[in-house]
């Protein structure tokens, strides 16, 4: 089996601001999970659920690029739960975890073949990705394919 | 040496909730009076820690100042609390249509109650019924909606199952809080052309800063200081207030919560508890 490592370097710059390097690249992250309307940096938990959308969207395209499939248009929205929120605020008397508990959405595509072979170029995307199979053994993911006209 | 946080307990059933406490705690932390909140999935839960001194104020609900009085014996104060925490009443709605025009006339009806442990949809208004005459599971039936109970009804769920109810034609009455009637009448939750106020409890006063009879004066006038300076005027200060549902910070006082001690005694509430 060949190993490969990937390395973050992660800092505290400022005040709910933490800030990750890797390889060529930088980003902010702010809050563990925010409650807020709005943040000034998105949170580890969007990241998560972000990071989980992005293999699953640059999955699907490499299964396109196999069938030959060409691609109009490739969308995934997701939501995710975690057990219980109040667990990571510390509220005392509360059970269950911080974790995440579920994670549901879809994916919307719209592409130049038979809805039977994007479910199989799904099917495909969902055996081969990174995220799906580490987060689907502790949380229930469920995303559903929408081929869309 | 810096002085030592006043560690302040709160309830909460809701993530967005501690972002009000962080918000006054920053608000204490720059009036050079630190402070850390402690929060709590029940009052319960709240009250065992202001007895037990793990927490120095506890932001209690109108039953857990009763249940605190009653667990010190007494030995316990109210600092402060909310302008509109005074005085509020609840409200016991029917249907206009079905002709119920007084408190009697409830006799052999269901009535539709917040969470059993609501003050203000549950334990205040069957107070106001039987002391009209109406015994509940005798005169009347009580159809209960227990959300997030041990919460003491701070979360509006159950109450507003209870209108639902009553608007279904599954109950012929229901009990809402004042504030919470003004609130559904002007967001459409409510049609006043189709309810109407049959009966009003006596004004009761809400949630308040419990502190057990040993809390230093001084530390409760540096805390209460920094409290008092929190004004409407402010718009720095009016966000969180709107968030707390507020206009004026007021000094505690206990003269509103006869009707709760009287009806927690007299529907055995904390018996029924095991408290």
């Amino acid at each position: 089996m060949t190993e490969h490592t990937w390395t973050v370097r992660v800092e505290r710059v400022g005040e709910k601001h933490a800030r990750a390097y890797t390889r060529n690249h930088a980003f902010s992250v702010g809050e563990q999970a925010g409650f807020e309307e709005s943040d000034p940096h998105p949170s580890a938990v969007e990241y998560l659920l972000a990071a989980l959308g992005g293999d699953l969207i640059r999955g699907f395209e490499t299964q396109a690029a196999r069938k030959r499939v060409a691609v109009d248009a490739l969308e995934l929205r997701l939501s995710g739960r975690l057990n219980n929120p109040l667990t990571h605020l510390g509220v005392v008397g509360e059970t269950g975890h911080p974790g995440l508990e579920s994670a549901e959405g879809t994916l919307y595509v719209s592409a130049d073949a038979d809805a039977a072979v994007l479910e199989e170029m799904w099917r495909e995307t969902l055996t081969r990705s990174p995220l799906f199979n580490t987060l689907r053994r502790c949380a229930a993911i469920a995303i559903a394919l929408r081929v869309m006209p | 040496m810096a002085k030592s946080p006043i560690l302040v307990g709160a309830v909460i059933y809701d993530p967005k909730v501690a972002l009000i406490w962080e918000i006054i705690k920053n608000f204490f932390e720059q009036r050079g009076c630190p402070m850390d909140c402690v929060f709590y999935s029940n009052y319960k839960l709240q009250v065992d820690a202001l007895t037990a001194g793990h927490i120095h104020i506890a932001w209690n609900s109108p039953l857990a100042w009763v249940d605190a009085e009653r667990r010190t014996a007494g030995r316990c104060r109210a600092i402060a609390m909310r302008d509109t925490d005074r005085d509020r009443v609840t409200h016991i709605l029917t249907q206009k249509q079905n002709g119920l025009q007084k408190l009697g006339d409830l006799r052999g009806k269901t009535i539709a109650t917040g969470a059993k442990d609501s003050p203000q949809a549950t334990l205040l208004p069957i107070h106001h019924l039987q002391k009209g005459g109406l015994q509940p599971g005798q005169d009347f039936a009580v159809r209960r909606f227990d959300v997030l109970v041990g919460k003491h009804g701070d979360h509006v769920g159950g109450e507003r199952d209870a209108l639902g109810s009553l608007q279904k034609g599954e109950s012929d009455a229901c009990a809402v809080l004042d504030l919470n009637w003004q609130t559904w009448q002007a967001d459409g939750t409510a049609d006043p052309s189709r309810l109407r106020v049959l009966a009003t409890t006596d004004p009761f006063d809400h949630c308040n800063f419990t502190v057990l009879e040993n809390f230093p004066k001084e530390d409760e006038r540096r805390w209460t200081d920094a409290l008092f300076q929190m004004t409407y005027d402010n718009p720095e200060h009016r966000e969180m207030m709107d968030l707390e549902g507020l206009k004026a910070w007021l000094p505690g006082r206990t003269s509103g919560y006869a009707a709760l001690t009287e009806a927690a005694a007299e529907q055995r509430f904390f018996e029924e508890e095991g408290a």
